[in-house]
């Protein structure tokens, strides 16, 4: 495995030779080199993870979990050792408790269906945030309809920061899961979840973290947390597409009946009965994603060798430039202004269309995205159609956010 | 091709002071045109006497294309029959996304021709279409145009 070129003496990132890591990061964009500050829709992909799956493809392709020949040994090995440096980075001490899936949207779906569906009915509830993405909303709206438990919101402040006071007074017997974001990806509010966990478990109620934006800006230690469902999206953290994992405590997922049935998640089958596998096999039917989960695992040791804890401190000096840095800009209004916030800036620029923004600074190389970010009901709550959002990582710099002040003023006198 | 060739001047113009922007009191038709995505939310308002369209307005929040799309539609479709009205919505498909528009129908379009460069934009020609979706929705009596 390549390994990334980091650690200069004073414990900072070395973000110029991160960078190379990154290929898409070196390539231009009409004629101007490429500022990408859409990584909170999808992140770039350091060599190291593109190797990994390119390695699989072309040295040891073989389906997994079944075959006696080397090649098959060699997938095996190499997906389940990918599955060891995963839990690594979450501190997931039992392999039983990770499920390999597509991300975030098939954890949420499979918890519901698959746990929660089962055991609720009339009278029960689920309890949500007001800032949760569309994936972490309608598993639940269908639960609801299927069996006739209440969906219930837990109110944000102006700040896009839950409102304490209102989620506790919300949790009570009848709320049968706690469905929470780690970090808003329209707003880019940490929220605190180990306090979350405490609090409804305190009333015995389980709580599944939508982790998709917290797993590639900061360290996350699902023991730690103390939850019980951790849904995890590789794209968003610089792995694959279509590669995802769930966390989920043992206790809970012996109790559960499978999702999906097909192969890989049974130990014996006849027309009569199947029984199922165990842990976690048992919730990954069918030929998984092997170059996905290989290539996830790969990038999880990428980001072990820099370390989560430095990621995090450098992504909150560079939001905190960036949020300057946008105050020199006339009607130019950050949504989401949370105390505790990740390097998200979501925002609306008077006299201009999101859409129009996007459009015109693709043209100085600088990529955002615009539109509603998957969280209608966060616009809603803002009162605005849509917001332009520029969310950073850690291979952002300085002089691209300058970059990106620049090209946003452009963009302002072209239109106004 | 520079992105002032998407902002024509004419589209510029149309979005700074967009034209008949405003509600209407006494409309015969209206609709409400949403692009989701691109958080496009546009109403649009006639009043139709007999087969004649006597007045359009539009009101809402929406991209500078979509703004400008409206505006000029209030102008250009004002008086003309309410066939005239889709014809021309055709002819707007025709020039935004299909093969070359005849010099007569360029000349009809007049001030919409503007909005030709959104052909090399395939994510912003539904906000220029979506005016026009919504008048047409607004004819046939549905109470939301959606791009989706």
């Amino acid at each position: 495995m390549s390994q990334p070129q980091i650690m200069p003496a004073d414990n900072r990132l070395d973000v110029a030779r991160l960078r190379r890591d990154f290929p898409a990061l070196s390539r231009k964009v009409h004629g101007k080199p490429l500022v990408y500050f859409d990584n909170a829709a999808t992140a770039q992909r350091p060599r190291a993870m593109i190797e990994a799956t390119r390695r699989y493809y072309e040295e040891y392709n073989a389906n997994i979990h079944r075959g006696v020949h080397t090649l098959a040994e060699e997938a095996t090995e190499a997906y389940e050792s990918a599955r060891a440096s995963i839990r690594r980075l979450m501190n997931i001490s039992d392999p039983g408790e990770l499920i390999f899936l597509r991300g975030v949207t098939e954890a949420v779906n499979l918890v519901s269906q698959a746990y929660v569906r089962p055991r609720v009915g009339p009278g029960d509830q689920i309890l949500i945030s007001h800032m949760e993405h569309h994936s972490n909303i309608v598993p639940w709206q269908l639960i609801r309809e299927q069996t006739g438990a209440e969906l219930v919101v837990a109110p944000i402040n102006q700040r896009g920061e839950l409102i304490w006071e209102e989620f506790e007074r919300l949790l009570n017997p009848r709320v049968k899961l706690v469905g929470m974001v780690h970090i808003s990806n329209a707003l880019g509010t940490v929220n605190p979840i180990k306090r979350v966990v405490q609090a409804a478990h305190a009333l015995d109620i389980p709580v599944l973290v939508d982790g998709a934006q917290a797993m590639p800006h900061m360290p996350v230690d699902v023991q730690d947390l103390g939850c019980d469902f951790y849904c995890v999206s590789g794209q968003k953290m610089f792995g694959p597409t279509g590669a995802g994992v769930l966390y989920g405590r043992r206790e809970i997922l012996e109790t559960m009946q499978p999702y999906h049935g097909g192969g890989e998640m049974i130990k014996h089958v006849t027309f009569e009965e199947t029984i199922y596998n165990d842990l976690p096999a048992r919730f990954e039917a069918g030929t998984p994603n092997i170059a996905g989960g290989i290539g996830l695992g790969a990038t999880a040791e990428y980001l072990m060798s820099i370390g989560m804890d430095r990621i995090e401190a450098y992504e909150r000096e560079l939001l905190e430039y960036a949020t300057e840095a946008v105050s020199a800009i006339p009607g130019f209004r950050i949504i989401g202004t949370a105390e505790n916030k990740a390097g998200v800036i979501s925002f609306t620029l008077e006299g201009v269309h999101p859409h129009d923004l996007g459009t015109i600074i693709d043209h100085e190389g600088v990529a955002i995205r615009t539109g509603h970010h998957c969280a209608m009901p966060v616009m809603q709550f803002f009162g605005v159609p849509a917001t332009a959002r520029a969310s950073l990582a850690f291979y952002n710099t300085r002089e691209e956010v300058d970059h990106f002040v620049e090209a946003v003023q452009r963009a302002r006198k072209m239109l106004l | 091709m520079s992105i002032q060739d998407l902002y024509r001047a004419a589209v510029i113009d149309h979005n700074r002071d967009p034209r008949n922007f405003e509600e209407m009191a006494d409309a015969t038709h209206r609709s409400r045109g949403l692009n989701a995505l691109c958080g496009d939310d546009i109403r649009v308002y006639l009043r139709v006497s007999g087969e004649r369209i006597e007045r359009v307005s539009f009101i809402g929040q929406a991209s500078a294309i979509t703004m400008a799309s409206a505006s000029m539609m209030t102008e250009r479709v004002a008086s003309m029959t309410t066939a005239e009205a889709r014809e021309m919505h055709q002819e707007l498909k025709t020039l935004l996304t299909g093969d070359r528009v005849p010099d007569s129908a360029r000349q009809r379009l007049g001030d919409l021709a503007a909005l030709e460069g959104v052909r090399q934009y395939p994510s912003r020609i539904k906000s220029a279409t979506l005016p026009w979706q919504t008048l047409v929705a607004a004819l046939d009596g549905d109470d939301v145009a959606s791009t989706e």
